[in-house]
C-alpha cells in the first residue's frame, strides 16, 4: 500500500513494528525461555506504568463500551491490564514464531473442549467463532499441537491508521509475514479462493478459525456492540450454511504460561425466508455471545483501542 | 444439442442468475469465463458452487473448490457430462 503524503515519517506503531521485528527477533532467537519471561514481565509491567498518564483514549473506549465511570478504580486496572497484555502478546507472537518447539504449555485450561469433539463428531467441520481476544493467537496454536489445526482468515491489508511513512514503505510487509509465521496456517480474506478454501476445510472435517469482528466482505451488517455502531463481515455465515457445520464459540485468555481456553455451546444457524434475514438473524446471536464475552473479560480484547 | 452443450447451458445460466449477472440470451452464450466477470469475489463464487451442487445434484471435491477450476465454464460443463449418473 502507497504511503498516505499526509502521515507523518514515523510513529509510535513503526517504532513498535521495528522493535518486533529486529531487537526483540535476535534476543528472543538468542535468550533462554528462562529469561525471556522475566523480561516481558518487567517490559509489560514498566509499559503499564509509563502509559498511566497517557491512556486517555482507551479509557474513553472501556467507559463507553463498558458504560463504567472514566474514573473508577476498576477501569484504571482494566486500562493497566490491557497494556500488560498486550507486551505479552508481542512476546508470545515472537516465542512462536522463534521458539515453538521449547514452548511447554505449562498452565493450559481447556473448558469444555467436548461441545468442540461433539460438533465435530458429525464430520461436516467446525467454524470457530474467536475474538481478537490476545491469547486468541497462542490458543489456535496449542490446539494445533493437540490435535486440533485450524484454518485462520485474515485481512492481510488491515488499514493500520497508526504506522507512518517509513512504517508502510518498509515493515509493513514484513510484519504481514510475521503474523502469518504466527498463526501458521491462514488464508487471506482477499484471496478469491477464500471461500472456496474454508469450505474445502470444513468439508474435510476440519475447523475454521474466523474472527467474528472482521469487516472485509460484500456482505456486512452493522450493529450496536459495546456502546458503539460496528459493521461486521457476514459472507462467513454462507461458508457454514453451504458446509452445514456447527459454528463453535471460543473464548481465550491468558498467555503461554497460563492459558484458558473455553468452548461455548455450538450454535446451529437458524434458516430464514431470504438472503438478509438470514444474515441479521444469525448475526445478532453471534454479536450477543462476542459481547458478553468481551464485557466478562474486557483486558483480554484488544480492539478497545482501534 | 450434445450433452456438453446441454450442460455448458444450464451452467451459463446458473452463473447468470446466481451471480446476478441478468444477461440477455446473446451475452449468456458468450458467457466462457467467470474470472473475468467485473465484481466476481470469493463469495460470489461460492454461491456459484451452491447453484451448481444443486442442479446437478452432486457434492464438489475439496480439490475441485478452485476459481480456477470453477471459472473455466467449457471445461467445467465438459467435468459434469463426463461423471456418471443422472447429471445431464
Amino acid at each position: 500500500m502507497a504511503p498516505q503524503p499526509s502521515r507523518p515519517l514515523v510513529t509510535p506503531k513503526d517504532i513498535v513494528w521495528l522493535t518486533l521485528l529486529f531487537p526483540a527477533t535476535w534476543l528472543t532467537r538468542l535468550l533462554p525461555l528462562s529469561w525471556l519471561y522475566p523480561l516481558g514481565d518487567a517490559l509489560a509491567a514498566s509499559r503499564a506504568a509509563l502509559l498511566r498518564r497517557s491512556r486517555k483514549g482507551l479509557l474513553r473506549a472501556l467507559s463507553a463500551g463498558l458504560d463504567a465511570d472514566p474514573a473508577s478504580p476498576e477501569l484504571h486496572a482494566i486500562a493497566a491490564q490491557f497494556i500488560r497484555n498486550r507486551i505479552l502478546c508481542h512476546l508470545d507472537d515472537l516465542l512462536i514464531v522463534h521458539r515453538f518447539p521449547d514452548l511447554h504449555w505449562p498452565n493450559v485450561e481447556v473448558v469444555h473442549l467436548d461441545y468442540l469433539t461433539q460438533a465435530l463428531s458429525a464430520g461436516k467441520g467446525a467454524l470457530l467463532l474467536n475474538g481478537h481476544f490476545y491469547a486468541s493467537r497462542v490458543a489456535k496454536r496449542y490446539l494445533a499441537a493437540t490435535g486440533f489445526r485450524s484454518l485462520s482468515v485474515r485481512n492481510h491489508a488491515p488499514p493500520y491508521w497508526a504506522v507512518g511513512q517509513f512504517g508502510n514503505r518498509f515493515l509493513r510487509q514484513r510484519f504481514t509475514a510475521f503474523l502469518g509465521a504466527v498463526l501458521g496456517d491462514e488464508v487471506s480474506s482477499s484471496d478469491p479462493d477464500c471461500s472456496l478454501k474454508m469450505l474445502a476445510r470444513l468439508r474435510a472435517g476440519g475447523l475454521i478459525d474466523y474472527y467474528v469482528e472482521a469487516r472485509i466482505s460484500r456482505e456486512q451488517v452493522t450493529r450496536r456492540v459495546l456502546g458503539r455502531d460496528r459493521t461486521y463481515a457476514a459472507g462467513f455465515l454462507h461458508v457454514a450454511r453451504l458446509a452445514g457445520c456447527p459454528l463453535v464459540p471460543m473464548r481465550c485468555a491468558g498467555n503461554s504460561r497460563r492459558l484458558r481456553i473455553e468452548f461455548g455451546e455450538p450454535f446451529e444457524l437458524q434458516d430464514a425466508p431470504d438472503r438478509r434475514t438470514f444474515v441479521e438473524t444469525n448475526m445478532a446471536v453471534i454479536l450477543r455471545n462476542l459481547e458478553e464475552q468481551i464485557k466478562s473479560n474486557p483486558a483480554e480484547w484488544y480492539l478497545w483501542a482501534s | 444439442m450434445s450433452p456438453h452443450d446441454l450442460v455448458l447451458h444450464r451452467l451459463q445460466h446458473l452463473a447468470s442468475t446466481s451471480l446476478n449477472m441478468h444477461l440477455a440470451p446473446g451475452e449468456l452464450a458468450a458467457l466462457t469465463r467467470l474470472d473475468e466477470v467485473t465484481g466476481l469475489d470469493s463469495l460470489a463464487i461460492l454461491e456459484f458452487v451452491s447453484a451448481v451442487e444443486k442442479e446437478f445434484g452432486f457434492t464438489l471435491e475439496a480439490g475441485e473448490l478452485r476459481v480456477d477450476f470453477l471459472a473455466d465454464l467449457p471445461a467445467l460443463a465438459k467435468y459434469i457430462a463426463a461423471r456418471p449418473g443422472p447429471a445431464c
